[in-house]
């Protein structure tokens, strides 16, 4: 008989990976895939709850970071005209939250000028700023009034409906004016200037038909007006832009001052405001400006980016824990799922085992190669994951759930920690098994 | 030197009241060239002194000698590596894995003896050939019958050139005619020196080996 040596050399490592997972899922069969689709969503799932933990992590960082220069939203309903003063008072108030170091705001309002009332359509200001320097204040027409609007305003001093015929001269002629300027009203801020003017002439001087008497509120309202064009026309009007705008605010309010009894001719819709505090005082500068809202009687809230950020904590909180139980119970649903596929493979694989040891191989081998053939399986299940990681990983931002390189390692360290664990309870068996009970298949 | 030498061999199973003498003080010498039938009826111990010769096993007593090494004393991995060089072993159900093609179940011996794969893969060819099975190579054991699948067996066997082929019923799950044919082999085998060791109830297959062997209860009557 021909003789073939001892040679030893090593086996070519060309696609050993590929032979393994082969071989693998030659014994295990569907059981191996079923591991695998297991493993799969028990990563998935983990890479989610972890991505989550770090995404909370990560904001929590940021409030910290933030906590010095955080921020507090004032927010203010101030609904009908008849709350505009306590609005205009609230805001001066809030400018001057112990505290604060800086400030920017916004108000949005509705005033009724007589004259757009007659032209069917009513400006709107809305102004910004940030502490004193209020930059961009506009006056654009936006809703249209309705003929019934007008029927069932009534003037003070008559009584008489707010018609154009009982406001202003009934000739034509003499309204071409208010059109024309109303006109340039809605597109450029010298119809503003111009509109205002017009109609406040009537209340200064001789108004037709309608006899009002002269006031300082009417000339407020010359004031004003000229303030909202100065405003209007563009960007930081100086140091006194502040009062500037809150005349603005109060220009219309002045003319509904004359009309205070037929309703609301103005109001300022919201205030909102940011206050910056100075550090630590935070807290403080919140209960003040709560507290400042509370005692004008009006609805708003004041909120903290820091308080602002542990609500959205707050309200991940669920999601986080549901995504770890889910993930948890994959995971062990996965592990069980291992250890009773290995399990069943080595029932299975009882007599192999056995023909192998007969033929010489090593116990130690035979661990070994249940060892690789469970790595194998969970390299198979963690190439997917760990693709469709990179591209989850933008999509999954935006929900708080940072999936980097970090969160990845972790859920590979431990679904590989699970997995090598899952094969040893049957790498034990395997180490007890007795060759003779092998080969006999008992 | 005897090839084998066993010396007042004992083995039991189980513990306290329920321990088996399986094997009670088996002494027993064999030639190289030998060719030995060990007979008896089940439950005499003659697998389990098979299982002991081929280092599957090891005695509860007693001492063994393969070519002059204690193997009665080696470890498991020891036994492992000396039954991988030195037996082939073949036994009543073929003990094939039923995943693997017929060359690949011969290729297996060599690639723990370390073998290079392609260089095992044209050995066990050769042996599939040598046993009349080269075009049966790519078949899995449940494409074969049960006389092919033996000789599947016997080339996995013969494939390391073992010193000793231990033969457990080989012939017990076959037809007469086909188990005729295995006997030749196995005859064929031996003439090129190799030791033969058949396990067998049957006294026809005794008669086939030049001694045999009796044993009772775990005792040798003869040999």
């Amino acid at each position: 008989m021909k003789h073939f040596g001892p040679t030893r050399s090593r086996r070519s490592k060309k696609f050993v990976l590929f032979a393994l997972l082969r071989q693998s899922f030659r014994h295990l069969g569907i059981s191996s895939i079923l591991t695998v689709i297991q493993l799969f969503f028990g990563l998935i799932a983990l890479l989610v709850a972890v991505g989550l933990l770090f995404g909370l992590g990560r904001l929590s960082d940021l409030v910290q970071t933030l906590e010095p220069v955080s921020t507090i939203s004032v927010n203010v309903d101030l609904g009908s005209g008849a709350r505009s003063d306590a609005g205009i008072a609230t805001y001066r108030k809030l400018l001057k939250v112990n505290g604060s170091i800086r400030h920017s705001a916004s108000v949005q309002g509705v005033g009724l000028y007589f004259v757009s009332s007659l032209f069917g359509f009513v400006p709107t200001g809305q102004g910004s700023a940030v502490n004193d320097d209020f930059k961009d204040v506009t006056t654009i027409p936006v809703a249209l009034v309705n003929d019934s609007f007008a029927e069932n305003m009534r003037l003070p001093s008559t009584g008489e409906p707010l018609l154009s015929s009982n406001l202003f001269p009934s000739r034509r002629s003499d309204r071409i004016p208010l059109w024309v300027g109303s006109a340039l009203a809605s597109r450029y801020p010298i119809g503003t200037l111009l509109t205002s003017v017009y109609v406040n002439m009537p209340y200064v001087g001789q108004s037709g038909k309608l006899t009002v008497q002269r006031t300082p509120c009417q000339v407020v309202g010359i004031i004003a007006s000229g303030s909202v064009f100065w405003a209007s026309n563009g960007g930081n009007v100086g140091p006194d832009s502040l009062q500037s705008v809150s005349d603005m605010i109060l220009a219309p309010m002045t003319l509904s001052d004359m009309s205070r009894d037929i309703g609301s001719a103005t109001s300022i819709l919201s205030l909102n405001m940011e206050i910056y505090p100075k550090p630590g005082m935070e807290s403080s500068a919140r209960a003040e400006a709560l507290a400042v809202i509370r005692r004008a009687g009006l609805h708003g809230e004041a909120s903290s980016v820091s308080g602002q950020l542990m609500s959205v904590a707050r309200e991940q909180r669920p999601i986080i824990l549901s995504t770890w139980l889910v993930a948890g119970t994959l995971i062990v649903l996965s592990v069980l799922g291992h250890i009773s596929v290995l399990l069943a493979s080595l029932v299975k694989r009882r007599q192999e085992f056995g023909i192998r040891l007969m033929v010489g191989s090593k116990k130690w081998q035979l661990v070994r190669l249940v060892l690789i053939e469970t790595v194998s399986l969970y390299l198979l299940a963690l190439v997917v994951p760990f693709i469709l990681s990179l591209g989850l990983s933008s999509l999954l931002a935006n929900w708080l759930i940072l999936i980097d390189a970090r969160t990845v390692l972790i859920a590979v360290a431990v679904t590989g920690g699970i997995s090598l664990l899952a094969c040893a309870l049957p790498m034990w068996r395997i180490s007890r098994l007795h060759v003779i009970q092998l080969v006999q298949g008992e | 030197m005897y090839l084998i030498e066993l010396n007042d061999i004992k083995h039991s199973y189980g513990r306290g009241e329920a321990v088996y003498e399986a094997l009670r003080g088996v002494s027993l010498r064999i030639e190289p060239t030998e060719k030995v039938a060990i007979v008896g009826r089940s439950g005499s111990g003659k697998t389990t002194l098979l299982h002991i010769l081929s280092g599957l096993d090891s005695p509860t007593s007693g001492t063994y000698q393969f070519e002059g090494r204690d193997m009665s004393r080696m470890s498991s991995d020891d036994a492992a590596e000396l039954r991988n060089r030195k037996f082939g072993i073949v036994v009543q159900q073929f003990a094939l894995i039923k995943e693997y093609t017929a060359v690949e179940n011969v290729e297996l011996p060599l690639l723990y003896r370390g073998v290079p794969r392609r260089k095992a893969h044209m050995r066990a060819l050769d042996m599939l050939e040598r046993v009349g099975l080269e075009k049966m190579a790519t078949r899995r054991p449940w494409q074969l019958s049960g006389g092919q699948q033996q000789r599947v067996a016997i080339a996995r066997a013969l494939v390391n050139d073992p010193a000793v082929l231990l033969a457990d019923e080989p012939t017990g799950a076959l037809d007469q005619t086909t188990a005729s044919e295995i006997l030749n082999l196995l005859s064929e085998i031996h003439a090129s020196g190799v030791c033969l060791i058949i396990v067998t109830h049957d006294l026809e297959v005794a008669r086939f080996c030049d001694r045999s062997i009796h044993m009772v209860d775990g005792r040798l009557l003869s040999g």
